[in-house]
């Protein structure tokens, strides 16, 4: 199970060094953001699956939601001259940390049994 | 229908993970291009640009100089007449540069006088020499292109000082040295707006009020003409060596 993100990740990854996509570099803070936001969504999706209450509806429209919500945040944080950013990159990290946190716990549970 | 959960959450983790992977490249791939950092002072560096431009034009404008310069020599090459001609001509220039002819052009005249009002003459703060040399830098700094007070012009070497003695604790005003008495008039030929900008800028009518003295600028755009400088030169005793033998 663990593979089927690895092998997106690769793909993806691929494709953007096929693809050769480039970004300008005003909007380089708002990528990362969204990426740090996407992040948090799949690693939710991965505890969600874990805890077998995953909704793909809720996953997917996550993602896309969070990442464009975290750009917006950063693109009217620069605008109004405040480090919105910082709100997102803060509620995402501690999220992501709260994520990864329970993944582990699911998988040690998951596993002292069989062992 | 039990199988489909599963399904979606492969499906949807896997296709998220694909994207989440094209934009860890382009990220990547961005921060590898731009290695400087990417927020920087803009002000500085316009700030920066400005001043650069600036040299660059005073840089041009010497290189068309010396260019017009040797067209001249060139063609005056194996003339006698002519290379003397185009040499008076450059000698010519450079005095009316160091303020050796009297010159005449728009400007502005700066009157400063003593209130008139007050009872007593002794009661006027007198105007020290500080206040005279700002003035005149503040001009040269901005637009003036020649400067002279009460006639006595300006060049490079010329000094304003507030001369006194033990008799004279209050001093004279002295211009290259040749006294001067109030009223001051501090005639100057150059940008006229921005030469006037700068002094309601600098709110110079204000501090002399404070001091008592009436200031009065007064735009001369038809011209006025200021007097060539007469006093001594550095390099004077130096001469040629032709003219010893």
């Amino acid at each position: 199970m663990i593979w089927i993100p690895l092998i997106g990740l690769v793909i993806g990854i691929a494709f953007g060094l096929s693809l050769n996509v480039t970004v300008p570099v005003e909007f380089g803070s708002y990528l990362s953001i969204s990426i740090l936001a996407a992040l948090d969504t799949v690693f939710g999706g991965i505890r969600a699956g874990l805890e077998r209450n995953f909704d793909s509806r809720v996953f997917l429209t996550g993602f896309f939601f969070n990442t464009l919500l975290a750009a917006f945040l950063a693109f009217i944080g620069v605008q109004l001259g405040v480090d919105l950013y910082l709100a997102a990159e803060f509620a995402f990290g501690v999220r992501l940390f709260q994520n990864i946190a329970v993944i582990r716990r699911l998988v040690l549970v998951k596993r002292r049994p069989s062992s | 229908m039990n199988w489909s959960r599963p399904n979606t959450f492969k499906m949807s983790l896997f296709g998220v993970s694909i994207l989440l992977g094209g934009m860890f490249t382009i990220q990547f791939s961005m921060n590898h291009r731009h290695q400087q950092p990417i927020t920087g002072s803009y002000i500085e560096l316009r700030s920066e640009l400005d001043h650069e431009l600036a040299r660059s034009k005073v840089l041009s404008d010497d290189i068309s100089k010396v260019q017009n310069q040797i067209a001249q020599y060139q063609s005056a090459s194996g003339n006698q007449t002519e290379m003397e001609q185009a040499m008076s001509l450059q000698l010519n220039n450079l005095r009316e540069e160091a303020g050796l002819t009297p010159t005449t052009g728009p400007g502005i005249v700066l009157t400063i006088t003593d209130d008139p009002l007050l009872p007593a003459p002794s009661l006027n703060p007198t105007l020290t020499d500080t206040e005279l040399q700002y003035i005149v830098n503040l001009l040269f700094a901005n637009g003036a292109k020649a400067i002279a007070i009460n006639d006595q012009r300006l060049v490079t070497t010329s000094s304003v000082r507030l001369v006194g003695g033990l008799h004279d604790p209050i001093g004279v005003m002295q211009v290259n040295a040749n006294p001067i008495n109030p009223p001051y008039s501090i005639s100057a030929i150059g940008d006229i707006e921005r030469m006037t900008a700068v002094i309601r800028v600098d709110n110079l009518a204000f501090t002399f009020r404070q001091m008592q003295k009436d200031f009065v600028v007064t735009s001369e755009p038809k011209g006025i003409t200021l007097p060539a400088y007469t006093g001594p030169l550095p390099g004077r005793y130096a001469t040629p060596e032709e003219s010893k033998k």
